[in-house]
């Protein structure tokens, strides 16, 4: 892997004024942690959710977030796509990152985790994403609090270890995002980043692992884990429903639409009959859908 | 580019009929066209020809050029398909693309029939 693009004052203190715009628009001030209301961010923005679980095949990671962008009847939709075959941790980090282009401009846009470091746009969006979940300046305040110091050079590795599984458990970044941060920084050495840099954060018997358990083992475990979600947020399954409720689609266009998103007529109280035959008829009326909107 | 977009077609040939308070025979009645092709033009898997097209339009007072949309509007999910996918994740963004369409679709139908009927939204 290529070092991470280094970004100059002048762009990082341009990604952090955005983020503490941003953050501040949002309702999240001083040290308020966004960690779960991501979602609800999005949720606000009218930014709509797709996830669907996508496997990486062998050493290269799979792609993390989409941003996708629909015009049509002068309506504009939002969509972002997420891939929750990823950690939980790594998925709330894509969707900040994400929203970097969102806030940017910069255009529909597909992320993976590691390769397109060495692209600025993507340097800038992870720098975003890890500004708007932990701003440096509240990072800073929580070191100088806790340790009555700015600088942890000289602090031990485990108490280092203790100290980001709670941060993480609170602020909801991933390990290595944090490390890096402390690196970015400056408080953490050479040799502190490269020790914490080289341990299996994901391995929970590990050390770090039975540290962040024993810290918060409800947020610990699901910030390690794999939702494999499919499907997209309530408020969105609601217009499929009432569409269906007010005769704008029949029956089958509604079994059709909510097996896409991982849903059944019955989850919502509705019970209906298809048959088989009619079930494969609309699968293929659906691919056809498809290939026509292209 | 401007190409044909069958599910805005779809969409506008059941509202209006239904404006009208038309049955999908009657439709079939002033159109000459078969009342299960008007079912699948309002499904989306059969798209009229042009003589077909004109009489709708004609009957359900809409404009032919309205069904066809920029194809450029879809350009940035284009763009996408041509970066440098796995064929799993090929598989996954087309799933993500076809959620996104069809989410696209519900939330622009939900949309015409509130406007269509305001007191009701």
């Amino acid at each position: 892997m290529q070092p991470p693009i280094a970004l100059d004052k002048l762009q990082i203190n341009r990604i952090k004024r955005l983020a503490e715009i941003k953050r501040r628009t949002l309702g999240f001030v001083g040290d308020t942690p966004i960690a779960s209301q991501i979602f609800t961010i999005l949720e606000n923005m009218n930014i709509l959710l797709l996830e669907y679980p996508i496997k990486s095949e062998g050493e290269k990671p799979a792609f993390s977030a989409v941003l996708m962008y629909s015009k049509e009847s002068n309506e504009e939709l939002i969509f972002i796509g997420l891939n929750t075959a990823d950690y939980f941790d790594r998925q709330v980090f894509a969707v900040a990152h994400e929203l970097y282009h969102f806030y940017t401009k910069t255009g529909s846009h597909l992320s993976r985790v590691a390769e397109e470091e060495n692209l600025l746009a993507e340097a800038e969006a992870n720098r975003f994403a890890a500004e708007f979940l932990l701003p440096e300046s509240i990072l800073e305040h929580i070191i100088l609090n806790e340790f009555k110091d700015s600088s942890l050079k000289k602090v031990q590795i485990k108490t280092l270890l203790r100290f980001i599984a709670r941060l993480q458990c609170t602020w909801w970044l991933p390990y290595r995002s944090l490390v890096r941060r402390l690196k970015e920084i400056d408080v953490i050495s050479n040799q502190q980043y490269e020790q914490l840099y080289s341990i299996n954060e994901r391995n929970m018997d590990e050390e770090y692992g039975r540290m962040g358990r024993a810290i918060n083992n409800e947020i610990f475990l699901k910030l390690n884990t794999a939702t494999n979600n499919i499907g997209t947020s309530p408020k969105d399954i609601e217009v499929i429903i009432r569409n269906f409720e007010d005769n704008i689609i029949d029956e089958d266009k509604f079994i059709n639409t909510l097996s896409l998103f991982n849903k059944n007529p019955h989850d919502y109280g509705y019970n209906i009959e298809v048959s088989d035959e009619d079930a494969n008829e609309f699968e293929e009326f659906f691919n056809g859908e498809v290939r026509d909107e292209r | 580019m401007r190409k044909l977009s069958t599910a805005k077609l779809a969409e506008t040939v059941k509202l209006k009929r239904e404006e009208k308070k038309l049955t999908q025979e009657q439709l079939s009645n002033l159109t000459g066209i078969n009342r299960v092709m008007i079912g699948r033009i309002e499904r989306e898997n059969f798209i009229p020809s042009i003589t077909q097209f004109e009489s709708l339009a004609n009957t359900l007072d809409f404009e032919i050029t309205d069904m066809f949309i920029e194809k450029q509007e879809t350009n940035s999910f284009i763009a996408l398909r041509s970066e440098a996918l796995s064929e799993n994740e090929k598989e996954g963004v087309e799933k993500l693309f076809k959620m996104m369409l069809t989410l696209r679709q519900q939330i622009l139908l939900r949309s015409k029939f509130k406007n269509a009927t305001p007191n009701r939204a």
